[in-house]
């Protein structure tokens, strides 16, 4: 039996067909979400993180099937006319990518942290990206670039 | 990972169902709660799931100074509950901050930790030391002390975890939990829960837990002896320490010798020791 699920990608209803067995990620990347990463498949790198009805999780660790009639939020999605996101934006300011295949793990985190605590300190941005390894920098930018993105949007709120 | 002989997947949306078609499912069929645990199982075994998704059971409520819990509350939803905040100065708060990473505690479940009963858990030793008790569901509604699932002959085949009660503490009892870990979202290489109950006299009930030893999580009953009728001074906690690593057996694995865990069971239960106390002082004060 191949059921069929909705998701709501990126603000868009889709049917998606899928096996009974199969992981979130491996269903969003047939979908052509290339930004959810295969890493390791164990629930410890977080490079396949998506929003899932607005909360950060692994997608490897998720069945698809379990995720009929939510929301998923992939990286794909944050890009607005041509502009990048924001935490996009302040990533490669920052010099916060190197190889890449963290960053969008690190920017659903990053979203989901700033939705909850638009104003977080440096130790609650670290707390946040727990779960998201990087093999190629040292953290400190990734960080930075959350905080930038957080002042930002302060900035332009207050405005 | 995948399941890839799931054959069957259902999500009813009342109890007695869920139980019927778990029994209906037969040997491969499983109960499922986040899915965390048994999707990385990636087990050919598993046949059939039985999702607990539609049940309900997600919630957290406080009723009279006691935190019920639904088994279906991820982490995060029980960490950021005023309930949970408050019960026993946050120390729920402080051990889920300790498990895992969000992007886990936005998924994984209180109850699927409880039922999974993997050694290196962290909540099964804090509410046990907390005296939690838990409701299963299997056709009846049956209640009891959170121990009688990690009892020896203890087995849950068929019944659903429902509902866990961290119990209403009296005044003048703190708790405190220990993790230590080789990096900040690893498993436990060992990890102690601790309560404390005093009265003018001093203390009168103590719970003591240890856990990935790394073995699952057990009461330490000789530390819990050496604590009642004293004063909690340095020298109680001491003796207290030393009890619990005479008794706890430590074995080796991957990630500590069994001689490294035994002076961790000592540098634990001290640590909660004086955070307990520190807490008593905190509210006496
Ligand atoms: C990367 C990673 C890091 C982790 N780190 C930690 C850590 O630091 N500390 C820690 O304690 N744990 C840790 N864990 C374990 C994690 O807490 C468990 O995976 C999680 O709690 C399981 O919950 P679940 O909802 O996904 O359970 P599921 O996978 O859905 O179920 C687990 C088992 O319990 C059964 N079950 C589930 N719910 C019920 C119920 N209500 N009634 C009866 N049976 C039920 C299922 O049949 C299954 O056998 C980690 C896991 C991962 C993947
Ligand atoms: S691929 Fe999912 S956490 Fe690494
Ligand atoms: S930039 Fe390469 S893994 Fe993070």
């Amino acid at each position: 039996m191949k059921p069929t699920i909705a998701l709501t990608i990126n603000g868009i209803q889709r049917s998606v067909e899928t096996e009974l067995g199969e992981t979130l990620l491996e269903v969003l990347r047939r979908e052509g979400m290339k930004s959810v990463k295969l890493g390791c498949d164990t629930g410890d790198c977080g490079a396949c993180a998506v929003l899932l009805d607005g909360s950060a999780v692994n997608s490897c660790m998720v069945l698809a099937v379990a995720a009929d009639g939510k929301d998923v939020d992939t990286v794909e999605g944050l890009e607005h006319d041509g502009h990048l996101h924001p935490m996009q934006q302040a990533m490669v300011d920052a010099g916060a990518v190197q190889c890449g295949f963290c960053t969008p793990g690190i920017l659903v985190s990053g979203i989901d942290l700033l939705s909850h605590n638009p104003d977080p300190t440096e130790d609650e941005v670290k707390e946040a990206l727990g779960g998201n390894l990087c093999r190629c920098t040292g953290y400190v930018k990734q960080v930075d670039a959350i905080l930038a993105t957080a002042r930002l949007q302060a900035g332009e709120t207050d405005a | 990972m995948q399941l890839t002989h799931l054959r069957s997947y259902a999500r009813p949306i009342d109890l007695e169902s869920a139980v019927e078609l778990l029994s209906e499912g037969g040997r491969g069929t499983r109960l499922m709660a986040a899915g965390t645990d048994l999707v990385l199982s990636g087990s050919d075994e598993i046949t059939g799931l039985v999702d607990l998704g539609g049940l309900n059971l997600a919630y957290v409520e406080e009723r009279d100074g006691a935190v019920a819990i639904g088994a279906m509350t991820t982490f995060t939803e029980l960490l950021e509950h005023p309930a949970a905040t408050g019960y026993l100065d946050g120390v729920v708060v402080e051990m889920l901050r300790r498990v895992g990473s969000p992007l886990l505690r936005n998924v994984a479940t209180v109850g699927g930790n409880l039922v999974r009963k993997q050694p290196w858990s962290d909540v099964i030793p804090l509410f046990r030391a907390l005296g939690a008790s838990v409701t299963l569901f299997d056709g009846d509604v049956r209640s009891g002390p959170i121990d009688d699932l990690y009892a020896e002959a203890a087995h849950l085949t068929g019944a659903i975890l429902t509902e866990i009660v961290l119990p209403s503490q009296p005044v003048g009892t703190a708790a405190a939990f220990w993790k230590f870990t080789r990096s900040a979202v690893d498993i436990a290489t060992l990890n102690c829960a601790a309560l404390i109950q005093t009265e003018e006299s001093g203390c009168i009930r103590a719970r003591v837990f240890v856990g990935a030893t790394p073995r699952l999580a057990a009461a330490v009953p000789s530390a819990e002896a050496a604590l009642v009728g004293t004063d909690l001074s340095a020298a109680a906690i001491a003796t207290a320490a030393r009890a619990a690593a005479d008794e706890v057996p430590t074995g080796d694995d991957l990630r500590a010798t069994a001689a490294y865990r035994t002076r961790l069971v000592s540098v634990g239960v001290t640590r909660c020791l004086e955070d307990a106390k520190r807490r008593l002082e905190g509210v006496t004060s």
